[in-house]
C-alpha cells in the first residue's frame, strides 16, 4: 500500500505533540469499536485560538500518524477553523488516499476534533 | 495487476461450493413456496426439502431425534434463544459459567440476561441497577462480575486460561457450585484455536453433584471436525451453517428434548403455534414452538449441500488436511523472530488439542535476538522495536492477495488476559500506543493449501519491509534463514 511512505512511518514512530497536556481546557475521547483503536486530545485555549494541542491513543500507523499529522496541523489556528475540516483535507494531509477499509482509521481523530465544534459556545465564553 | 486470493479468514465465514450456490438457485427456481403452510404440491414438496434438512443435521451431530434440532439465524440468536427461555428461571443469585476465551455472543447474551431476572432490588430505587461491580479473587486468578453491590442477582464467573491458552480446569472445583445454573463454554476458541475438553468438562461439572445445564458454543469447531452431541454430553450444542461451506442466515440449536419441551418460546408469531384465539395461544411441538415466522427457506435447503460437502470429503480427512496447514503455518511463523504466536503449540495428527487458527502479531519485543540487537537511545525508534498494528499487517497483505483477520475478534476480555489489550487507567494512557489492542488471524479450510501458507509467509516479509525491519534490525536474514530450514524440514513431512 502505498500510503505507508517514509513520512508516515517517521509520524507513526515518533508521532509529534504525543503526551498528555496537563493543564488542558478540554479532553475529547474517540473510540472506533469496530477495531477498538482509541484516541484522546487535549486542548489548551487562548483568545479562541489552540494555543497547545496534544493527544494519546492507540492504533494502527494510519491513524497515529493522521492523529500527529492533524495535530500540527491546527496547532495555533482558530477553533472556529476546526469545523471545517473535510475528510478530504485529511487525506490530503496524510498524502493520499487509503482505501475504504481503513478511512475509519484515517479519521478517528477528525471525528474526535470535530467534537470541539460543538463545545464552541462554552469556548467563546 | 490484482493478486490471486489467499482466504485466510474461514473462521469468520467460509466461501461457498458451487453445489452449495447452486442449491439455493435450484430452490428459488423449482422448488420455492412457503413451508408448512400450503396443501399444494409446491408447499409440500418446498417443506419436504426444509424437514429433510432437519433430518440431516440430526445425523451429522449425532442427534436423537429431529425435534431436537432448531433452525435459528446462527450462533448468536443460538445462544441469545438460550438466554431468553433458560434464563428466565434463573433467580438472584444464581451463577452462570463461562470462560475467559469465549466470543462477545457467548458473554453479551448472558450479561443482558442479568438485566432481566426478577429480583426485588432491580425495581427499587437504590440506583444500583446496571452497575457492574467487579471482584477479584486472588486465590483463582479470576474476576467476578455481578450487577448490583449486594449480590443479589445472577453472578457471572469466567473459567480462567493458562499461559498455552488452555482453560485452567484446577478452578472448577471452586467455580462450580450449589447455584451454578448454567455452564456455557466454546468447543474451540476463535482466537487461540485451543479445543476444550467438553467431555471431561461435562464430567467433571456433574461430578461436583452439579445440575446446571451444559451449552456448547460450537461455531468454531463444527464444519472443522467431526461432533457428537451424545458423546459430548451436554445439554445443547450451537452453531452456524455459513462457518461450514453453508449460506449465512442459517443457524442451528440442538438441545435435549425434555429440556426444549420444558423451555417456553422464544418468539411468537406465525408457525410456533397450534391454534390462536383473542386471549390465548397453544404453542406448537417441537421443533416449530421455537421457529416463529418464515425462515430462510432455500438457505437452510442448501444448507443440506453443505453437509453432502463435509460427508464426502469427511471430517478427519478435513481435521487431517487442517491440523497439517496449522503446523505447518505455525513453524514458519515461530522461525521468524519478531512474529508473537498465541495460543497451545500445534501437535501431531488428529489428537492435536488445537484447530486451524492461529493468532499473532508482528512484533519485534517478541524477539530475543531482536532484544539482545536492540540499538540504544532514539536509534531503538527507528528501528522499528514498536509492534505493528494488525491492521497495517492486513492491509499490507490484502495487497499481496492474502486475506487475514485483523482486530479483537470479538473477544475483547480475551485480549485483555493475553495482555494484547490490558484494561488502562487515564494514567497509564501514553503507555497505549505500543498496545495494539488487536491481533492478526489466519485460520484454513478445506480449500487452502501450502502455497497459501507459504504467501501468507511472504507477505509478512513485505510488511516488515515496508516497516523498515529489514534494513535496521538485523534480524530479516536471520529470519528468512530460519523460515527456509522450517519450510524445508516441514516439506519433508506429509500432512
Amino acid at each position: 500500500m502505498d500510503i505507508y511512505r517514509e513520512e508516515i512511518l517517521e509520524h507513526w514512530r515518533s508521532p509529534q505533540n504525543f503526551g498528555k497536556l496537563e493543564d488542558a481546557d478540554f479532553v475529547i475521547d474517540q473510540i472506533n469499536p469496530l477495531c477498538g483503536d482509541q484516541v484522546t486530545f487535549y486542548f489548551k485555549i487562548k483568545k479562541g485560538k489552540i494555543s497547545k494541542i496534544s493527544f494519546t491513543g492507540k492504533g494502527c500507523a494510519i491513524s497515529i500518524a493522521s492523529a500527529s499529522i492533524l495535530s500540527e496541523a491546527i496547532l495555533n489556528k482558530p477553533v472556529s477553523a476546526l469545523a471545517k475540516i473535510t475528510g478530504r483535507d485529511v487525506l490530503k494531509m496524510i498524502g493520499g488516499p487509503v482505501g475504504p477499509a481503513r478511512l475509519k482509521c484515517a479519521f478517528l481523530s477528525l471525528e474526535a476534533i470535530r467534537k470541539i465544534g460543538s463545545s464552541r459556545l462554552k469556548l467563546e465564553q | 495487476m490484482k493478486k490471486p486470493l489467499a482466504y485466510l479468514d474461514n473462521a469468520s465465514t467460509t466461501q461457498k461450493p458451487q453445489a452449495v450456490i447452486d442449491a439455493i438457485v435450484d430452490a428459488y427456481t423449482n422448488h420455492y413456496a412457503n413451508i408448512h403452510r400450503g396443501v399444494y404440491d409446491l408447499s409440500v414438496e418446498a417443506t419436504d426439502l426444509y424437514e429433510g434438512v432437519r433430518a440431516k443435521v440430526a445425523k451429522f451431530i449425532g442427534a436423537k431425534s429431529e425435534k431436537e434440532v432448531i433452525f435459528t439465524k446462527n450462533t448468536t440468536e443460538s445462544i441469545n434463544l438460550l438466554s431468553y427461555c433458560q434464563g428466565r428461571t434463573l433467580q438472584s443469585g444464581d451463577e452462570i459459567l463461562l470462560t475467559q476465551m469465549e466470543h462477545h455472543s457467548n458473554i453479551v447474551p448472558w450479561q443482558m440476561l442479568n438485566e432481566r431476572v426478577k429480583t426485588k432490588s432491580i425495581y427499587s430505587s437504590s440506583g444500583t441497577e446496571g452497575r457492574i461491580e467487579k471482584s477479584f479473587d486472588p486465590e483463582l486468578k479470576t474476576e467476578e462480575f455481578s450487577t448490583s453491590s449486594n449480590n443479589k442477582k445472577v453472578k457471572i464467573k469466567y473459567i480462567p486460561i493458562d499461559n498455552e491458552g488452555r482453560l485452567d480446569l484446577s478452578t472448577l472445583d471452586k467455580l462450580v457450585t450449589k447455584r451454578t445454573r448454567i455452564v456455557s463454554i466454546t468447543l474451540m476458541s476463535n482466537v487461540l484455536g485451543t479445543i476444550n475438553p467438553i467431555k471431561e468438562i461435562v464430567s467433571r461439572v456433574r461430578s461436583l453433584g452439579s445440575k446446571a445445564i451444559i451449552i456448547v458454543d460450537a461455531a468454531q469447531a463444527v464444519g472443522h471436525m467431526k461432533i457428537d452431541v451424545s458423546d459430548l454430553g451436554c445439554d445443547f450444542l450451537a452453531f452456524s451453517a455459513h462457518k461450514m461451506y453453508g449460506p449465512s442466515g442459517v443457524g442451528v440449536l440442538w438441545g435435549r428434548r425434555e429440556l426444549l419441551e420444558q423451555m417456553p418460546p422464544f418468539m411468537g408469531g406465525g408457525d410456533m403455534i397450534l391454534s390462536v384465539d383473542f386471549e390465548k395461544t397453544i404453542f406448537n411441538d417441537l421443533p416449530w414452538k421455537f421457529e416463529a415466522g418464515t425462515p430462510s427457506i432455500a438457505d437452510v435447503i442448501a444448507f443440506g449441500e453443505a453437509i453432502s460437502f463435509i460427508e464426502k470429503i469427511g471430517s478427519e480427512n478435513i481435521r487431517k488436511h487442517e491440523t497439517g496447514l496449522t503446523r505447518y503455518a505455525w513453524n514458519l511463523l515461530k522461525a521468524d523472530p519478531v512474529v508473537k504466536l498465541y495460543g497451545p503449540e500445534p501437535r501431531r495428527g488428529p489428537s492435536s488439542s488445537r484447530g486451524a487458527v492461529i493468532a499473532f502479531n508482528v512484533d519485534p519485543s517478541a524477539s530475543h535476538s531482536t532484544l539482545r540487537d536492540k540499538p540504544s537511545g532514539s536509534d531503538s525508534k527507528s528501528s522499528g522495536q514498536v509492534p505493528i498494528h494488525p491492521h497495517d499487517v492486513a492491509s499490507i497483505l490484502s495487497d499481496e492477495g492474502v486475506a487475514i483477520r485483523s482486530g479483537h475478534h470479538c473477544a475483547q476480555p480475551l485480549m485483555s488476559v493475553l495482555g494484547i489489550d490490558p484494561p488502562a487507567t487515564p494514567e497509564q494512557a501514553q503507555d497505549l500506543r505500543w498496545r495494539t489492542g488487536a491481533a492478526c488471524r489466519v485460520s484454513f479450510g478445506v480449500y487452502n493449501t501450502k502455497e497459501d501458507v507459504d504467501r501468507l509467509i511472504e507477505g509478512i516479509e513485505k510488511v516488515k519491509k515496508v516497516f523498515k525491519f529489514t534494513k535496521r534490525s538485523g534480524s530479516s536474514r536471520q529470519s528468512s534463514n530460519n523460515i527456509l530450514r522450517a519450510r524445508e524440514a516441514s516439506r519433508e513431512v506429509p500432512i
